[in-house]
C-alpha cells in the first residue's frame, strides 16, 4: 500500500510540475509589435469560438515544403506598418533596429470558397463575387434564380502560432460589432523573442485595445 | 475445473445471463436441486457474469456522470473566468485536479469502499488535467501548435494511469495522444509513422491486466493512426483504404482469438465488433462508384513509403491470428461461418483497393457486404437467431437494391429484380419464422 501511495504521490507531483512549467514556456523577453491583420470568423465568434486571425505575411511561397521552418523578416515602414523584407530557412545573422524576425512553419489548411450566383434574363448564370476564407458568407442568398456555390481549396501558409485569440463571453458581441464596423483597422499585439518565437498578447480595433 | 473444460467458453455472454435468470426458477420449480444448480452455475461461470455485467453498468454510469459533471463545472467556471484573478484561477485549476485525484485514490485504493466511484474520479482528474493545460495555455497566451497541448495532456494522463493502473485513464491517454499525433503528422507527414507501434508498446502493461478500456483505446488510436500515417505519408488516397481494410480484418481475427481466453473475452468482443463494423462501413462507402473512382487512380504511387512498415507489421499479425483461427476454428457455430465470411470480405476489399480499377473497388465492396450478409443468414438458420436473420437480410437487400439503382440497366430488369427482392424478403421471412417455431416446438 505504501509503495502504491508513493507512486501516486510521484504522479501527482509530475502532473503539477507539468502544469507549473507551462507558463515558463511563455516568452517574457522580446519586442512587442503591432501587426496589421484580418479577423476572419466573426460568425463563429458569436457562437463561442475565439477570433481566427490571418496575416498578409503568412502566405507561403509555392516552393516551400510542408513542415519547413521559415523565418520572415519584417521591416517597419514610414507609415508605422510592417512589410515583409525577406523570407528564408535560416535565422538572419543580423537584425536591424527597424526589423523583426518571426519564426513559423509551413502548413496546409482548407480554405472555404463561396460564390454567390444569380441567373439573368437570358438564363445565363452570373457570379457576383467570390468569397474565400472564413469571411461572412451570404446565408440568405436563397431567392428565386439565386444560389451560392460552395467549395474549398487547400492552401499552403506559414503558421506562426498567433492565429487565434480567445474572447471573453461578456465582450463577444461588442468586439464583433466593432470589427464589423472597422474591418481594416484591426491589428494584433505580438511579442517576438530573439529566437523569432511569437506570442499573441492582444488586439486593437480602431483605437480600442483588447488584452485578456 | 480447468478453463478449457468450462462450458462458459462455448456459449455467449447473453446465454449465460439468461441461464442465470432461468436457473433460479428451475430451483424453485424443483427441476434441478441446489447441488445441480451450483454445478451448472460453476460450469458456466454464472456468478462471474452477474458481477461483471452489473459492475460494468455501474462503472459506465459513474464515468458518464463524471464526464457530464466535469463539463458542467468547466462551463460554470468559464462563464466567469475572466473576472477571476490569475492566482485565483491557478488555485482553482490545481485544486480541482488534486481534489478529484486524491479523493479518487482514497476511495479506490486506500479505503476500497467505493472502488468504481474512486476510479471514475481518477478519470475525471485526467480530464481536468487536459482542461487545465488548455486553460493555462489560453491564460498565458502560450505559443505553439494546438496539438502540442494534446501531447502534454497525454503525458499527464499517462502518468496517473500508470500510477493507478487505471484502464479508462489509459483510454484518455490514447485519445489525447492520437490527437497530438494527427496534428504532428499533418505538419511532418514523413516523420513519425511509429506512433501505432509506440502506443501499443505503452499500453502493454494494461493489456496484460486485461483492461478492456485500455484495449479499446489502443485499437481505436493505433488502428486509426495506421490510416492517418498511410494517408499523410503517401499523399495518395489508396493507402488509407488499404490500411483500414487490413486493420479491420486483423481486428476481427484478433477478437476471435482473444474470445477463447476467458479473462480476455470482453477484449475479444470489442475487437471483433470494431473489426466487423469498420469492414461494413468501408464496404458501404466504397460501394458507391463515384466515391470508389476518386480513390482508384491508376498506379501505386506514394510520396513516402514509411507507412508500409507499421502496416506490414499489422499484416503479419493478421496472418498470424488468422492462421491460428483457421487451424482451430471458433467453437460457436455462428462465429465459425462469420469468421470465414469476414476474412473473405477483408481479403476482397484489400484486393479491390490494390486492383486500382474504378470498377474493382465497388464490386469488391458489394461482394464483401454480400459475404457478411450471407454468413449472417446462414447463422440465423443454423442457430435460430432472429437478429442475425434480419441484419443479414437488410444488408443483402441493400446490396442488391443499391447495385441496381446505381447500375445503368433497363427498367424491365430493374422491376424484375425489385419484385424478386420483395418476394424473397416476404417468403424468406415467413419461412424463417416457421423454422423458428418448429425449432421451439422441437425443444418443447
Amino acid at each position: 500500500m505504501g509503495k502504491r501511495s508513493a507512486w501516486f504521490g510521484v504522479a501527482l507531483l509530475a502532473q503539477i510540475g507539468i502544469l507549473a512549467a507551462l507558463p515558463l514556456n511563455r516568452g517574457e523577453s522580446g519586442r512587442e509589435v503591432w501587426l496589421p491583420a484580418k479577423a476572419t470568423n466573426l460568425q463563429h465568434v458569436m457562437r463561442g469560438a475565439g477570433i481566427r486571425i490571418e496575416y498578409e505575411f503568412a502566405r507561403a511561397e509555392a516552393h516551400r515544403k510542408r513542415g519547413e521552418t521559415v523565418y520572415v523578416t519584417l521591416r517597419l515602414q514610414a507609415d508605422s506598418t510592417w512589410a515583409v523584407e525577406s523570407t528564408g530557412l535560416e535565422m538572419p545573422s543580423a537584425v536591424g533596429s527597424g526589423e523583426v524576425v518571426i519564426r513559423g512553419k509551413t502548413a496546409y489548411r482548407w480554405v472555404p470558397v463561396h460564390v454567390p450566383l444569380r441567373r439573368d434574363r437570358s438564363g445565363e448564370w452570373i457570379a457576383d463575387s467570390v468569397v474565400t476564407g472564413q469571411e461572412e458568407v451570404p446565408i440568405g442568398y436563397g431567392e428565386t434564380d439565386q444560389t451560392v456555390a460552395r467549395g474549398s481549396f487547400r492552401e499552403k501558409y506559414v503558421n506562426f502560432g498567433i492565429g487565434y485569440y480567445h474572447v471573453p463571453e461578456r465582450l463577444r458581441r461588442q468586439i464583433v460589432e466593432d470589427i464589423r464596423r472597422h474591418p481594416d483597422e484591426f491589428a494584433t499585439l505580438v511579442r517576438v523573442d530573439p529566437n523569432g518565437r511569437a506570442s499573441l498578447l492582444g488586439f486593437r480595433v480602431q483605437d480600442r485595445d483588447f488584452r485578456f | 475445473m480447468s478453463e478449457s473444460d468450462s462450458g462458459g467458453r462455448r456459449v455467449s455472454p447473453a446465454f449465460r445471463s439468461m441461464l442465470r435468470r432461468e436457473l433460479n426458477d428451475w430451483v424453485d420449480d424443483g427441476v434441478v436441486d441446489t447441488d445441480q444448480s451450483a454445478a451448472i452455475s460453476k460450469r458456466y461461470g454464472l456468478d462471474d457474469v452477474a458481477e461483471r455485467s452489473g459492475g460494468l453498468l455501474v462503472q459506465a454510469l459513474y464515468l458518464i456522470g463524471a464526464v457530464l459533471i466535469g463539463g458542467g463545472a468547466i462551463s460554470f467556471v468559464a462563464s466567469r473566468w475572466d473576472e477571476i484573478p490569475v492566482p485565483g484561477r491557478m488555485t482553482l485549476l490545481v485544486g480541482t485536479l488534486l481534489a478529484c485525484e486524491i479523493a479518487g485514490f482514497y476511495l479506490w485504493k486506500l479505503s476500497g469502499s467505493r472502488k468504481r466511484l474512486g476510479e471514475a474520479l481518477i478519470v475525471l482528474g485526467a480530464l481536468v488535467f487536459g482542461a487545465n493545460v488548455f486553460l493555462i495555455a489560453q491564460m498565458f497566451h502560450l505559443t505553439g501548435e494546438p496539438h502540442g497541448a494534446f501531447g502534454i495532456w497525454a503525458l499527464g494522463s499517462a502518468v496517473i494511469a500508470f500510477a493507478t493502473m487505471s484502464g479508462p485513464c489509459m483510454l484518455v491517454t490514447c485519445v489525447a495522444s492520437f490527437a497530438w499525433f494527427c496534428g504532428y503528422t499533418a505538419n511532418n507527414p514523413h516523420m513519425f509513422c511509429w506512433y501505432p507501434l509506440a502506443i501499443v508498446a505503452v499500453c502493454v502493461p494494461f493489456l496484460m491486466r486485461r483492461s478492456a478500456a485500455a484495449f479499446a483505446g489502443v485499437i481505436l488510436s493505433a488502428g486509426a493512426a495506421l490510416s492517418v500515417c498511410a494517408a499523410l505519408d503517401s499523399g495518395e488516397q489508396w493507402p488509407p483504404l488499404l490500411a483500414v481494410a487490413a486493420t479491420a480484418t486483423f481486428l476481427f481475427g484478433l477478437g476471435l482469438r482473444l474470445e477463447r481466453i476467458e479473462s480476455a473475452r470482453l477484449m475479444g468482443t470489442i475487437a471483433r465488433t470494431v473489426g466487423m463494423t469498420v469492414i461494413l462501413l468501408l464496404a458501404y462507402m466504397m460501394s458507391f462508384e463515384e466515391a470508389a473512382r476518386e480513390f482508384s487512380k491508376p498506379g501505386w504511387r506514394s510520396d513516402g513509403w514509411m507507412w508500409t512498415v507499421p502496416l506490414g507489421l499489422t499484416g503479419l499479425a493478421a496472418v498470424a491470428v488468422w492462421t491460428s483461427v483457421i487451424r482451430t476454428p471458433p467453437e460457436r457455430t455462428p462465429l465459425r461461418h462469420r469468421s470465414i465470411a469476414t476474412l473473405a470480405a477483408g481479403a476482397v476489399l484489400i484486393a479491390g483497393t490494390l486492383a486500382m480499377q474504378p470498377l474493382g473497388l465497388p464490386v469488391a465492396a458489394k461482394i464483401a457486404a454480400g459475404a457478411i450478409a450471407v454468413s449472417l443468414l446462414y447463422t440465423a438458420v443454423r442457430v435460430h437467431r432472429r437478429t442475425s436473420f434480419w441484419a443479414g437480410l437488410l444488408i443483402l437487400a441493400w446490396v442488391i437494391i443499391h447495385t441496381f439503382i446505381e447500375w445503368d440497366t433497363n427498367l424491365f430488369l430493374k422491376s424484375f429484380v425489385f419484385i424478386a427482392c420483395g418476394v424473397g424478403v416476404i417468403l424468406g421471412g415467413i419461412r424463417f419464422e416457421r423454422h423458428l417455431k418448429q425449432g421451439e416446438a422441437h425443444n418443447g
